[in-house]
């Protein structure tokens, strides 16, 4: 008896020590650093880091910008999270539904996963361009003047820009997860309902999404996870502006500490990032875990 | 009744098409115009198809590119192994203890690049890795550890039980049972982790910015950035650079979509 | 299903309890000692110092942020001679574009603070961000001897009784571009020589249907407006050249000082009736872009404009004219770009050769004459320059120079553009000067110098 648990021991530390080396060191020993310069004022390059507690943290939450950027953050995550769930999933009812093409559909759904946000921030510039941009050209010519908006200038729509060009690049990909979720629920129960007389929507609404769990959660799991570390994209596309409307904790966190040279403010920024991360994921995970 | 249902969603499924292929038509477009036609903007089609700007962006990334194949491939098949792996152990040992290290290795996932930046350097620099592709490569395995692990255990609890079950009662030994018999039937389920991890690493620019130095280490996506300069923005060069950079991964996708179907569908990413 | 369950249960009954301490004390040690070392390790130890190979390699680690339109065949053209000077040396060449330098300079300080310095970087040619650079790069005193550069101008690489680092051009930031066949269409007389003739001038475009003031900000590049505002302070009755080089040395009180308000005031007439819409869609070029489409007529921005019209196949005094910004007269607020050789670099001595040939006047003059700006040595001659860049090197040679542009100290760059382009939103002029005091003070406790 004693010899296998041994063995179990050293067989499970076989399969998985590398990885475990790999995640301690790479992600929490370098945020153990961070956190512990988080608790330094470190400016200018050659600047001596000088310990002084929690003062940076002091002055994040006491910092208007800051805060701000900690709405900005969450408004774009959850809208974000709920928003490409939703339209993944309508999607995935359309495919699944058989129209002729479903193939093809489902490549084009998929395809914008597969661009860097250096490319699809380049791409949505130029779609979002109120002057010369594709989205405003192709309403004028259409005669639809009036629907044309300011996009990525206006300060109300930068963060909502930021969304869209989210949404497009993931939603695909949600999709797919729930085309193959309802894929492999077994076709009598389905059959069963049709024979009882459920409609369409009823045989989606009340049979097929509620088998849908697993899949929306592991969903959340990775759209939380790009929301989190949404950075690229919004350096590259409205660079946090304009008037700082689209300034996210990633964006802000690096202009801080390579623009202003604040390195133990910026390692703050970066370590409530982290823990914002930490007290979002350890909760949901548990609790669906359980289940 | 039926009918005006169907063509309904039709009519939907082609507008959601046109959001998703507007911005690549307003990429391949731009990169075929030359720099007096780009005057008339991303819709109106090239008066004149032009492929010079493919040839200039080309010669200017091309080194790159080579270097992007030779980090991404190592990189995302050795992460992918060494996730299905430890996802294994986690969903073959499971106790409260291998459960706790679960949840702190997922959660690694969580941690911004931005705010390790600096300690990573300085480790990779300390193990003599700095400005070469291996550092690199060490580097995005390490970041793929957590997603592919998550990624392997979830597929695994979707393989059936009598197989485990029968191979039990064989007594093998646990890596004998995981190389004959569970390697063989996590392949569709390798298919999404590949794809993930391929597009990852591939469209990864913050390290490879700060990681690699030069032409002999540098990936194809700083190389794409740097293709806008500070005095003028070839706005057909970037894009036809874009474009250059984005075709392995479309074609891996174009190829891979069923086999990717077929891993999510046998419920790879599921909690 | 059950058995499976079953299974389960059974398998987690068979690891008793010292199993289970032996397993926590195991991974608990690995996670923990592997994780908090490391974290320990670095948190406490000096950055790296990359110990000296016993021969040094011929190559050159260079990090800049020149790689498109003109910039990047200038600095191939330095790099050829560079060989040709040095034969067997390798450059190894880091381009890293984007957000006025500010990306090449995040990357440098990651490296610079991880210890893992390059040979030579590009530093902006000014006070305020030399200022911000200079511990990391070695005197080069002796360089100094026999440079033929204007006293201020010298003055900028030398921080306490050093010099740090070799200008290699300079360019001017106050400078007003007009569409030439708009103007005389319009009937407007150039020069304009005051900001209420500029203001007139604006009016009179609207009238005729033109945007009159093209500007873009997109993508981060807010620090554009810093130079507006600096613009409009050295126009100012209260301000005036001397004036905005004391503001950016950390000498001003922006609370109380009434040229930093005519500036903001005068901002807000531009913006609220002259300035391109989407000015935060465009980036500076595709500002310049409007000019060229004729759709607006006049451009404010540093003298890289021209190099941009001029690689779109416009053409000096004759599609495009250029003056100092208009009551700027005599005033050349400029900035540079500049080389050194960073501390404990892994190739000093191909660092030095580097720094020692951007002295020269042939280098000088070889990387002015493609990226169209101008020479910061006063011997380099300028026939081989177009005329309209003749009389932009010869203003610089003549005039007062003014410390600004991209030579502000790098956190004021950024802070003040925020500030300034939230002020765009509201257009308070109160609140912006309260803004613009509390970062001020912030981040100049002491004036430079």
């Amino acid at each position: 008896m004693n010899k296998i648990k041994l063995s179990s021991i050293f067989y499970f530390l076989s399969f998985a020590l590398v990885a475990i080396l790999l995640v301690s060191i790479f992600s929490y020993g370098f945020s153990i650093w961070t956190s512990y310069m988080s608790l330094h004022d470190w400016k200018g390059l050659g600047g001596i880091p000088v310990f002084i507690g929690l003062g940076n943290y002091i002055e994040f939450f006491s910092n208007s910008i800051a805060i701000r950027t900690l709405i900005n953050t969450f408004i774009l995550a959850i809208s974000f999270i709920i928003s490409t769930t939703l339209l993944g999933l309508v999607l995935a009812i359309l495919l699944d539904i058989g129209l002729k093409g479903t193939s093809i559909f489902k490549l084009i759904f998929l395809l914008p996963l597969s661009f860097s946000f250096v490319i699809s921030a380049t791409m949505w510039t130029w779609m979002f361009s109120p002057f010369q941009g594709t989205i405003n050209s192709l309403l004028r010519m259409l005669g639809l003047d009036f629907l044309t908006q300011p996009w990525i200038t206006s300060t109300e729509q930068s963060l909502l820009c930021v969304l869209i060009v989210y949404i497009w690049q993931f939603s695909g990909f949600v999709t797919l997860i729930y085309y193959a979720g309802i894929s492999s629920i077994s076709k009598e129960q389905i059959d069963a309902a049709t024979v009882d007389g459920a409609t369409l929507f009823q045989r989606y609404f009340y049979i097929i999404i509620p088998q849908l769990k697993g899949e929306t959660i592991g969903v959340m799991v990775i759209l939380l996870f790009y929301a989190l570390r949404v950075f690229d994209l919004v350096y590259l596309l409205t660079g946090g502006g304009p008037a700082l409307s689209s300034e996210v904790l990633a964006t802000y966190m690096y202009r801080v500490t390579f623009n202003q040279n604040l390195f133990g403010y910026g390692a703050t920024v970066g370590f409530i990032t982290f823990l914002i991360a930490m007290l979002i994921i350890i909760p949901f995970q548990i609790f669906f875990r359980r289940r | 009744m039926r009918f005006s249902t169907r063509s309904l969603l039709y009519v939907f499924a082609i507008i959601a098409s046109i959001f998703y292929l507007l911005p690549m038509y307003t990429l391949v477009n731009v990169s075929l115009k030359s720099t007096e036609d780009l005057v008339y903007g991303p819709v109106v089609p090239p008066r004149q198809v032009y492929f010079g700007a493919y040839q200039e962006a080309w010669t200017q990334i091309s080194d790159y590119f080579l270097n992007s194949v030779k980090m991404t491939l190592p990189a995302t098949i050795i992460s992918t192994l060494l996730g299905s792996l430890s996802g294994y152990a986690f969903f073959r040992f499971r106790s409260k203890i291998t459960n706790i290290i679960f949840l702190l290795m997922v959660t690694g996932f969580y941690v911004p690049p931005q705010a390790i930046l600096i300690a990573l350097i300085k480790f990779i620099s300390s193990i003599g890795l700095y400005g070469s592709i291996y550092g690199l490569i060490l580097t995005h395995i390490a970041y793929g550890m957590p997603i592919t692990t998550l990624l392997f255990r979830n597929y695994y609890e979707s393989i059936p039980k009598e197989i485990l079950d029968s191979s039990e009662i064989d007594g093998a030994g646990e890596w004998l049972k995981f190389i004959k018999i569970i390697f063989p039937l996590s392949l569709p389920g390798m298919a999404v982790v590949l794809t993930f991890q391929f597009t990852n690493i591939w469209n990864d620019f913050l390290f490879g910015l700060v990681l690699s130095q030069g032409r002999y280490s540098q990936p194809v996506t700083v190389a794409i950035a740097n293709l806008k300069g500070t005095t003028l923005a070839a706005w057909n060069v970037q894009m036809a650079g874009a474009a250059i950079g984005a075709i392995p991964i479309v074609i891996f996708y174009i190829f891979g979509t069923k086999l990717i179907i077929k891993g999510l569908t046998a419920g790879a990413i599921k909690a | 299903m059950s058995n499976y369950l079953e299974n389960k249960i059974s398998r987690r009954k068979a690891i008793s309890t010292t199993a289970k301490v032996a397993i926590s004390i195991g991974i608990g040690a690995a996670i923990g000692a592997a994780g908090l070392g490391v974290g320990y390790y670095y948190a406490t130890r000096p950055p790296v110092q990359p110990t000296p190979t016993r021969v040094e390699e011929k190559k050159l680690v260079i990090y800049h942020w020149w790689t498109a339109g003109g910039e990047r065949e200038a600095i191939d053209a330095v790099y050829a001679l560079y060989k040709k000077y040095n034969p067997g040396y390798e450059i190894i060449d880091n381009p890293a574009a984007g957000g006025g330098g500010a990306v090449m300079r995040a990357a440098v300080k990651a490296m610079l603070l991880a210890g893992q310095p390059p040979d030579t970087c590009m530093v902006t040619y000014g006070p305020g961000m030399v200022r911000s650079w200079y511990i990391y790069h070695e005197p080069i005193d002796d360089l100094f001897k026999d440079f033929p550069v204007p006293e201020m101008l010298k003055s900028w690489a030398r921080v306490g009784d050093h010099y740090y680092v070799m200008p290699l051009n300079i360019h001017r930031d106050n400078n007003l571009w007009y569409n030439k066949k708009l103007v005389e269409k319009i009937g407007i007389s150039m020069p304009l020589k005051s900001v209420d003739e500029f203001f007139e001038a604006c009016e009179k475009i609207k009238n005729a249907g033109y945007i009159p003031f093209a500007f873009g900000t997109v993508g981060g590049q807010r620090f554009w407006l810093n130079y507006m505002l600096e613009d409009f302070m050295i126009a100012s009755p209260y301000g005036g050249g001397d004036y905005v080089t004391n503001f950016n040395l950390g000498k001003a009180k922006p609370a109380t000082d009434k040229a930093v308000r005519d500036a903001l005031e005068n901002i807000k007439t531009l913006w609220q009736k002259y300035v391109n819409p989407d000015y935060g869609a465009l980036t500076w070029d595709e500002a310049g872009k409007l000019l060229m489409r004729g759709e607006a007529v006049f451009n404010a921005m540093g003298d890289w404009q021209k190099g941009h019209f001029m690689a779109s196949g416009w053409k000096p005094d004759v599609d495009f004219g250029w003056q100092t910004f208009p009551g700027t007269d005599g005033q050349s607020m400029v900035h540079g770009d500049s080389f050194g050789i960073i501390k404990n670099a892994p190739h000093p001595t191909a660092a030095r050769k580097w720094v020692e040939l951007l002295k020269t006047v042939e280098a000088q003059e070889t990387f002015c004459l493609i990226k169209c700006a101008s020479p910061p040595r006063t011997d380099v001659p300028l026939d081989k320059f177009d005329p309209m860049q003749r009389r932009i090197a010869e203003s610089i040679r003549r005039d007062k120079i003014v410390v600004g542009g991209h030579g502000e100290v790098e956190e004021w760059m950024d802070k003040c553009g925020e500030i300034l382009e939230s002020f765009l939103t509201h257009y308070n002029v109160d609140k912006t000067i309260s803004e613009l005091d509390e970062a001020y003070k912030k981040i100049f406790p002491k004036p430079l110098e």
